[in-house]
């Protein structure tokens, strides 16, 4: 545990300064546009009135960087290989994103196989990348530690783009495998507080978890409206799955222009132990070629089904703003700030201790200032 | 509000036209059968949506470096997109694992040799280069 603090604490400043010299320049390209090295990062330092959330925490944190390098090389007129390193000190340590081998038979089927990225919603590929984005933060509700969207997948897919005329475009993608997801027991938390068995000093940790044998898929149609898109997502385990079959379906839809972006998204999750909605509006404006506004309302909620429950640490509601300023679409520095109603992210650490003493308040601000970058 | 009208008409008819004289010209091998292609198309070709040209030949674009009048020209008028928005374009395919962009090359004189060297490559160079070993498109609006 010391070795991992001490870890963090070197190389949190480490990627802060790499952050900062990173220039705003353009991938690496070798043999003639066949291999592209690119890359991308974060830094962000965040406080909070009360309980930590996220990468805020009470009293300040300045641990939450991270740094992922892409290698893609293209081996043949139809054949990809590709693999993302991702450093994330806090959280995973150094994990493979994805590595896979591409065949393209057309533009109408690629088949992919290895360790994939979870085609889902609009920032599923690209959960930890900042440049694309106007929140420091992603929207947790769908693609924090709720088991909705997954961080990869091991195994098959297939993908696909069609373009009907008049300004439609249609792709799609397919998978099937094994999904891992972050996850955060808040059930058993409120399970073991009802039954009495919380442990003074304990708290929520994230985990991974591995769902064997999901199928999933999604469509995405580009309208003639430049910039607007609509997309459904779903995913579930219809053939077997060890707790139980389990289905997250959802629309979204994400109109991005020069100056004005907008994004809407809802997902349904049901399994065995419980049921959760999740849905998000933001919408972001550049006031300048620079200077960059943003509003985000937050929703989320489970049920659990194990007994006849309710917890503030199964709810979320957050509005948040945010003030950017891009140096540059590689580089750019996020000021942002929230407001929270309840404790399914938002929660002091050791949870139990607030627990056992009933002092688990539901409101929290938090301020986060960072930066994020890719090249 | 009858001025305003004829000013917003105005615009978008001029629009509908083409707008202005991009300046660049758009190049194909000389092995190449394509001899014009749309707007749409030509976008189509490099954002990588489509990646074949009709006799299965791969499509290979090639790009002028970003910070050219002509790359400028290209994106605003073929691609419809400025500069920032085609990175953040390249930024979603390159990290959701999906694409690379095309290779960028320095001058008007290593697109040609690019295009040159592979049959299925298409560039474009400012319009006073010449056209020696390449073929020129004609871009429909």
């Amino acid at each position: 545990m010391r070795t991992s603090a001490a870890m963090r604490r070197v190389t949190a400043p480490l990627l802060v300064l790499m952050a900062a010299i990173a220039p705003p320049a353009a991938a690496v390209e070798l043999q003639d546009g066949k291999l592209s090295i690119n890359g991308y990062g974060s830094w962000g330092y965040g406080a909070t009135n009360l309980n930590d959330y996220l990468v805020a925490g009470h009293g300040g944190d300045f641990d939450s960087g991270d740094f992922a390098l892409a290698l893609t090389s293209r081996l043949s007129d139809r054949a990809v290989a590709a693999a993302q390193l991702h450093f994330f000190p806090e959280r995973t340590g150094l994990s493979l994103d994805w590595a896979f081998g591409e065949w393209r038979f057309s533009d109408l089927l690629r088949v992919r196989a290895g360790v994939l990225k979870h085609p889902f919603g609009i920032f599923g590929e690209v959960i930890n990348v900042g440049t694309l984005r106007p929140f420091f933060l992603i929207p947790s509700s769908v693609y924090g530690a709720t088991e909705i969207s997954g961080s990869g997948v091991n195994g098959l897919a297939f993908s696909g783009v069609i373009h009907p005329g008049k300004g439609w475009e249609l792709s799609y993608d397919l998978y099937g495998g094994s999904l891992k997801l972050h996850v955060e027991e808040v059930i058993s938390k409120v399970l073991q507080q009802v039954q009495g068995t919380l442990q003074p000093g304990g708290t929520l940790e994230i985990g991974v978890e591995e769902t064997k044998y999901v199928l999933g898929g999604r469509l995405i149609a580009s309208t003639p409206l430049e910039g607007f898109e609509v997309r459904l997502s779903a995913y579930g385990t219809p053939i077997r799955e060890e707790n139980g079959p389990r289905v997250v379906v959802g629309p979204s839809l994400q109109y991005t222009g020069e100056a004005f972006s907008a994004r809407l998204e809802y997902f349904f999750f049901h399994e065995t132990y419980q049921r959760a909605h999740a849905a998000y509006a933001e919408a972001a404006y550049f006031l300048t070629e620079k200077f960059q506004v943003g509003a985000r309302a937050e929703i989320y909620h489970t049920t659990p089904f194990q007994a006849p429950i309710d917890s503030s640490l199964f709810e979320h509601r957050e509005l948040a703003a945010t003030f950017n300023y891009w140096f540059d679409p590689g580089l750019v520095v996020k000021l942002s700030f929230h407001a929270i109603d309840g404790n399914r992210f938002a929660f002091p650490v050791p949870l139990d201790d607030a627990l056992l003493a009933g002092s688990l308040k539901r409101t929290t601000f938090a301020s986060i200032a960072g930066v994020q970058f890719s090249f | 509000m009858t001025r305003l009208f004829l000013l917003l008409t105005t615009l978008l008819l001029a629009d509908a036209a083409g707008g202005a004289e991009p300046g660049l010209r758009v190049v194909v091998n000389e092995a190449n059968p394509v001899t014009s292609l749309s707007r749409e198309e030509l976008a189509d070709l490099f954002l990588k949506k489509v990646s074949s040209w009709g006799d299965g030949t791969l499509v290979l674009p090639v790009d002028q470096l970003e910070e050219t009048a002509v790359r400028e020209n290209f994106n605003r008028e073929i691609l419809r997109k400025s500069s920032n928005a085609v990175r953040a374009y390249w930024q979603q395919r390159i990290f959701a694992g999906r694409d690379i962009p095309p290779p960028e090359r320095e001058s008007d004189g290593a697109v040609l040799a690019f295009v040159r060297r592979n049959r299925g490559a298409i560039g474009y160079v400012s319009a006073e280069s010449s056209m020696a070993g390449v073929k020129a498109l004609t871009v429909r609006r």
